[in-house]
């Protein structure tokens, strides 16, 4: 019950977050009399109830919080499959479809990309919360099982009355909707085959669609179709996130050898003071340190060798971007259907 | 609620965007109010009664609505054209109509249309050029003497697009991806209790209120003495959703429970405001970077900053009015009606002008006491401490104000900053950090790329944003 609105206090039954560490998330349904293995030991379920979201519980080998689930959080946790639509496209998608509460909203897309095996789909979540609570969800899935299992989730989730799911192959059926909805989601492998149920769906007044293609030949032919079938403002975008670590450094600054100082070899401090080039140099005191690098002088260039106690170093504060990370997830598309 | 969906058709004095290919402006509707967009002036009477998404061509000043056009007809019939541009030369001469000519021909009232029909037919080279070269010299040429356009609803995504391309430093460069992130990490939706910090204008604002859809409580926390708010003009929210915005300053924030300050606020501000301002800051050390932005932004402070103020004041008068059904205005016009009769009985008309200051006077009292009881609604909403989240969004150093605002809000509810800038948010984070009490923090950055999308010329676009700022987002948790 804890998707639609936000709460206070868990109860049985409640789908929450833990929090075990960065990074380290993990769905839960509260059941009395069960346990969940976390890698700092066993968790009673019966703990949580009666606690408030937010709240530092204790396992047998170290403590966790217990959030109240978003459709982000939602989306972070879900085991990845091959394909799932991250939050970054998702917010991209809201935010073109033009959403907000009160509209109809249509999405179709075989569960495994949007619904991942376990877990209701993000992107469903996140059509509900814009739409809420007035507006109502139309999704459709092939695939009987994950249909059925979609029903039960939405009503676990405490959705069920702003969504409809329904069994039934878009590509070979359409839609089956006369002109009630303000948008519609495509997730297809071919989804040109869609086009024109969408446009039947679509209210009479117009409305904007989005097609999710992760290859570039089926963003070809979904535009190729969408244009033919009157929807214009055609756009096909892509959007990638970079995730950032703050971290503190230490470099090294490098020993370059000391200098001939002047002074300690003895040299008259008149003697080739025109040319010498000061430069300054901060230590960790905040005194600046006098140093010469060029001597004009007999020898020219001169090393003293001395070993370092304390190698300096460079510190700063940065923000490291990931060494490897997602470089593509799918092409968005999005169009406009105007009234005719 | 069902507003949104059902209203399709514009209406006088609705607020619309006008897009001419990629350059969107938001009008008001005013009968008979001459306006003007790339050279072109015209009135916008044409639009009313007709439905949102429509396309017009402005002929003789007026806006005559077009049919939409299939793209099989927009295609060249005539087939003539050449391979490659080796004998293309580059000259004035290919050109046989001269500028007087065009002129001539607009002033005569001929369409758009066949302006460029007359120029292809007068260009030398138009049939030596290559199918795609014709292509595109009929698209520019379209682009400069079709005075066609569509007319749209003002949504955040147009908003924020129209902000970004005409004045991106006004909004804090803040790109439609980084504002649809926001929302989404922001859990934004309808019966959200959310506070708010900006200073775009009022685009995150708005774009808050429209995704709350009139449902919810928002509390925008905002600097200097009245919150600036014009983008949300363009929203045309029924008057329901300024039932549910509330406003406090955050000159105000660390001063929030002594009950004291708040009453003061309107017979001294400024004098509170010397009191208060070096309080915020002081915890924090250092002076606030306001000051050095202004000087890298093209606008001078002084004269927008009035600008606004004054106008966000009329605003907020309006709304205040209306917000409380008129009741109080009523009584006060009631009475003076009374006394105005009163006078007329005894005195007869020896102080017209002594009953105006008065009444006047009375208004203002009223005025500032409706005020003074906003305020203190905001103060009693911040004091549940159960805000649903926190968006930041603004060209102040973020982490003050995230550390005070973060006291406010419930736990398990997300915190999203944006800021322009990585550096602040690094800073922001480790402060977090060591502060404690929020889980999951993380910043980023997006890259948004956009295509053309052609049969056999597919490809990124030339040139992309390279920049839409940085997001650093959080869920608060019990310490």
């Amino acid at each position: 019950m804890s998707f639609a609105a936000y709460k206070e206090i868990i109860e049985e039954g409640d789908t929450v977050i833990l929090h075990i560490g960065h990074e380290n998330m993990y769905p839960l349904t509260v059941k009395k009399g069960e346990t969940f293995q976390t890698k700092y030991g066993a968790l009673k379920h019966e703990d949580l109830i009666g606690i408030k979201f937010g709240s530092k519980v204790h396992a047998t080998k170290g403590y966790m919080h217990v959030l109240h689930p978003t459709p982000e959080l939602w989306t972070v946790n879900l085991p990845h499959r091959t394909q799932i639509l991250y939050s970054t496209d998702i917010s991209m998608v809201l935010m073109q479809l033009d959403l907000v509460p009160g509209n109809v909203v249509v999405e179709s897309g075989p569960f495994s990309l949007t619904l991942s095996g376990t877990g209701s789909g993000s992107l469903s979540h996140a059509l509900i919360r814009a739409v809420a609570p007035t507006g109502h969800l139309y999704t459709y899935e092939f695939h009987k099982q994950r249909a059925e299992k979609a029903v039960e989730e939405f009503k676990d989730h405490g959705l069920s009355d702003l969504v409809t799911v329904n069994h039934r192959d878009v590509c070979m059926d359409g839609f089956g909707l006369d002109h009630i909805a303000d948008a519609v989601f495509l997730d297809l492998p071919r989804p040109w085959e869609a086009v024109l149920s969408a446009k039947q769906a679509l209210k009479l007044q117009g409305g904007r669609i989005c097609s999710f293609s992760p290859c570039i030949e089926q963003v070809q032919r979904v535009c190729e179709v969408l244009s033919e079938s009157n929807f214009t403002d055609v756009t096909t975008m892509e959007c990638l996130v970079r995730k950032f670590e703050v971290k503190s450094i230490n470099m090294p600054e490098p020993d370059l050898g000391d200098m001939k100082d002047p002074h300690e070899l003895g040299q008259g401090e008149g003697e080739g003071h025109s040319s010498d080039v000061k430069r300054e140099q901060v230590d960790d005191n905040g005194s600046p340190q006098v140093k010469y690098a060029k001597v004009e002088g007999s020898s020219g260039w001169q090393y003293k060798h001395k070993t370092r106690k304390n190698s300096e170093m460079f510190s700063f504060r940065t923000a490291l971007p990931p060494h490897q990370m997602p470089g593509h997830t799918g092409y968005l598309t999005f169009a406009t259907l105007y009234s005719e | 609620m069902q507003l949104e969906t059902t209203d399709s058709t514009i209406k006088e004095n609705d607020q619309v965007i006008i897009k001419k290919e990629e350059h969107l402006k938001v009008m008001q509707v005013r009968k008979n109010r001459p306006f003007w967009m790339e050279k072109i002036k015209f009135t916008l009477n044409g639009l009313i009664g007709q439905p949102y998404g429509t396309t017009f061509e402005v002929k003789n000043g007026q806006m005559v609505r077009l049919s939409r056009k299939s793209s099989e007809e927009e295609k060249d019939a005539d087939g003539t054209s050449g391979i490659d541009n080796r004998n293309l030369n580059d000259c004035r001469s290919n050109q046989k109509l001269s500028r007087e000519e065009i002129y001539k021909m607009k002033k005569e009232g001929v369409s758009g249309e066949s302006i460029v029909e007359t120029l292809v037919e007068n260009s030398s080279t138009f049939r030596t050029k290559t199918e795609f070269a014709q292509e595109k010299y009929i698209k520019k040429k379209k682009k400069k003497h079709l005075n066609v356009f569509t007319v749209l609803k003002p949504t955040t995504r147009l908003l924020c697009e129209m902000h970004y391309n005409k004045g991106p430093s006004k909004i804090c460069n803040l790109r439609v991806d980084s504002l649809s992130q926001m929302l989404v990490y922001g859990n934004v939706r309808a019966h959200s209790k959310l506070m708010v910090v900006e200073t775009c204008g009022g685009l995150v604002l708005g774009a808050v209120m429209e995704k709350m859809g009139g449902y919810g409580t928002v509390v925008q926390l905002y600097t200097g003495t009245a919150p600036v708010r014009q983008t949300l003009e363009a929203y045309n929210f029924p008057q329901h959703f300024y039932d549910s915005l509330h406003a406090f300053p955050l000159n105000k924030v660390n001063c929030l429970e002594e009950g004291e300050i708040i009453r003061q606020h309107n017979k001294n501000i400024s004098e509170v405001q010397v009191k208060t301002e070096p309080l915020l800051l002081g915890n924090y050390g250092g002076k606030t970077s306001e000051q050095n932005i202004e000087d890298i932004s093209d606008v001078p402070k002084e004269g927008v900053s009035e600008f606004e103020l004054k106008k966000e004041e009329t605003e907020e008068d309006t709304v205040t009015e209306n917000e409380n059904g008129l009741s109080s205005d009523r009584d006060v016009s009631k009475e003076s009606e009374t006394q105005n009769e009163e006078n007329q009985e005894g005195k007869g008309a020896i102080s017209c002008q002594q009953i105006a200051k008065r009444k006047l006077e009375e208004e203002r009292n009223a005025k500032r006491q409706l005020k003074q009881q906003h305020l203190e609604k905001s103060r009693q909403i911040l004091l549940e401490r159960n805000m649903d989240g926190l968006l930041v969004a603004c060209k102040l150093n973020p982490t003050p104000i995230v550390m005070s605002l973060m006291e406010y809000v419930a736990p398990s509810r997300p915190i999203v900053v944006y800021c322009q800038y990585q550096e602040p948010l690094m800073e922001c984070f480790v402060k977090l950090r060591q502060r404690g009490g929020v889980v999951h923090l993380t910043l980023t950055e997006t890259w948004l790329r956009e295509y053309q999308v052609l049969p056999g010329r597919t490809r990124p676009n030339i040139n992309m944003s390279g920049t839409g700022g940085y997001l650093l987002t959080g869920t608060t948790v019990i310490v």
